[in-house]
């Protein structure tokens, strides 16, 4: 049996969005059939509303739908401290764990040249122009500034970790980069050879 | 089971026909793709041949850190019926590069692997001169202090040992032996001044393909290079990769690299 043009145009559709395939799709599909039109309306709604008032931050690339993110507006928070990781979700994971009070810049990627993510296409520009920027302030220097790199630890992230810190080095910046470890929980015997061994690296003094 | 018996499977071959589902490779990891569940697609460049496997939830699980670009590792990989991807079921780091991060010798890196990537299709043969090759080339990025010299002849091998090598020996139009000063890519060969198809590369550059394409790794890098000839060796290599193989995504980053490095010695 073949399916109605607007029940496979849908299935279409929604199969395009990530980690929806096919079938997730048709579920996906069927369900939205079952709901009553009010309900299916709400959800279109939703979608167009993000989409038409959602943007990037121009001071941290963060996404917001003020002029400024909700953390640069913050004037409560550590000016001097900026956290700089990859991607929009990162800088929700640092809020969750709560012990983070500065402000972030989204790189929105890490640098990848076989996939054509060189360092223009990354947002640093915007970084090192707020970093500039402070320096011609009387009041605020560069020198006082903490750049911490939360970028992830894979190969991508390590290489732009490093990139990032050899723009900013002279810049006079104090660039430090996230510890690695052991997950807190987590049992030593089941902690993979990597993990362990620059967790031993980055040994710290017992307190 | 009564269709296997009626080919005449007995009992005992069916039991090693599952267990050949799986398999233990060992490789080098040349394109790693994260998929918005976790999932972790990687392809790895092994002795015998390229392959693509899928680790379910790689970016959260206990192998997150093996699964990351130009480590070596040794998989066991299961073959699922009706699937182009293998799965990923035991992983191994058996060596990993740290030093390839440097944004020095980090874009080579990225090339050398594109163009592995690109230059291998699935199950392709790759033997284990190739697979030396690739593996001694990302050594000698973080080892060598000269990373721009290994990436081009590594690349240059690596074309050799896939049967693409240019015929560099004499002139392709008139077989003539000196003065070959141009470079054809589009017939993949090298040409004479009295022709002069293709891009003028000069006298010292066609001397160093050659070089190439009869000596070993050791002995083309201890031989000195002159800047003009390694232009020319870029230059050739970009022209023949474009024709060849398509174009590379990491020219792009490694143009950049090459330009910054140039201008920071003729600033020195």
């Amino acid at each position: 049996m073949k399916y109605p043009n607007a029940l496979i145009q849908l299935i279409r559709e929604l199969s395009r969005l990530p980690g929806v395939g096919p079938k997730s799709a048709q579920r996906l599909a069927f369900y939205l059939f079952a709901q009553t039109k009010e309900e299916v309306e709400a959800i279109a709604q939703a979608m167009l509303e993000a989409k038409q008032t959602l943007k990037l931050c121009p001071v941290c690339y963060n996404i917001t739908d003020t002029d400024l993110c909700a953390v640069c507006m913050d004037a409560t928070r550590d000016q001097e401290v900026i956290c700089v990781v990859e991607e929009p979700g990162d800088v929700i994971a640092i809020e969750r764990s709560g012990e983070f009070n500065g402000l972030y810049h989204v790189l929105h990627g890490a640098l990848s040249p076989m996939n054509g993510i060189g360092p223009e296409q990354i947002k640093l520009g915007g970084l090192l122009k707020r970093i500039n920027a402070r320096d011609t302030s009387p009041t605020d220097t560069a020198a006082q500034l903490e750049v911490i790199l939360a970028t992830s630890t894979t190969v991508e992230g390590e290489a732009t970790s490093m990139y990032v810190q050899r723009q900013l080095e002279p810049l006079g910046v104090n660039v430090t980069r996230i510890a690695y470890g052991l997950p807190v929980g987590g049992a030593l015997e089941y902690a993979d050879e990597v993990t362990l061994g620059r967790a031993i690296a980055g040994r710290q003094k017992a307190r | 089971m009564w269709r296997l018996e009626r080919y005449g499977v007995d009992q005992s071959e069916r039991v090693k026909c599952r267990v050949s589902r799986y398999r233990t490779r060992s490789g080098i990891v040349l394109r790693r793709y994260k998929t918005p569940s976790g999932d972790i697609i990687l392809s790895l460049l092994t002795p015998d041949g390229k392959l693509k496997g899928i680790c379910k939830a790689g970016a959260r699980g206990q192998h997150a850190s093996r699964l990351n670009l130009f480590q070596h590792l040794t998989v066991q990989t299961f073959e699922r019926p009706n699937s182009d991807l293998l799965t990923l079921t035991e992983l191994v780091l058996e060596g990993a590069l740290t030093g390839l991060t440097d944004p020095a010798v980090y874009p080579f890196a990225h090339f050398l692997s594109e163009l592995a990537d690109k230059l291998y299709q699935d199950d392709d043969f790759v033997g284990q001169a190739g697979f030396e090759l690739f593996s001694g080339g990302l050594r000698g990025l973080v080892r060598h202090p000269d990373p721009d010299r290994v990436t081009l002849i590594i690349a240059w091998k690596l074309l050799a040992t896939h049967g693409l090598f240019p015929r560099v020996q004499a002139c392709i139009d008139t077989g003539v032996m000196d003065d070959l000063t141009h470079f054809d890519a589009g017939r993949g060969g090298v040409t004479c001044s009295s022709i002069g198809r293709g891009l003028r590369v000069g006298v010292d550059t066609t001397d160093e393909l050659h070089r190439m394409g009869t000596g070993t790794v050791r002995e083309v890098l201890e031989h000195d290079l002159s800047s003009l000839a390694r232009e020319g060796l870029w230059a050739a290599l970009e022209a023949y990769l474009t024709v060849q193989i398509g174009i590379l995504k990491s020219l792009g980053a490694l143009r950049l690299l090459r330009h910054t490095r140039l201008e920071s010695a003729a600033a020195a």
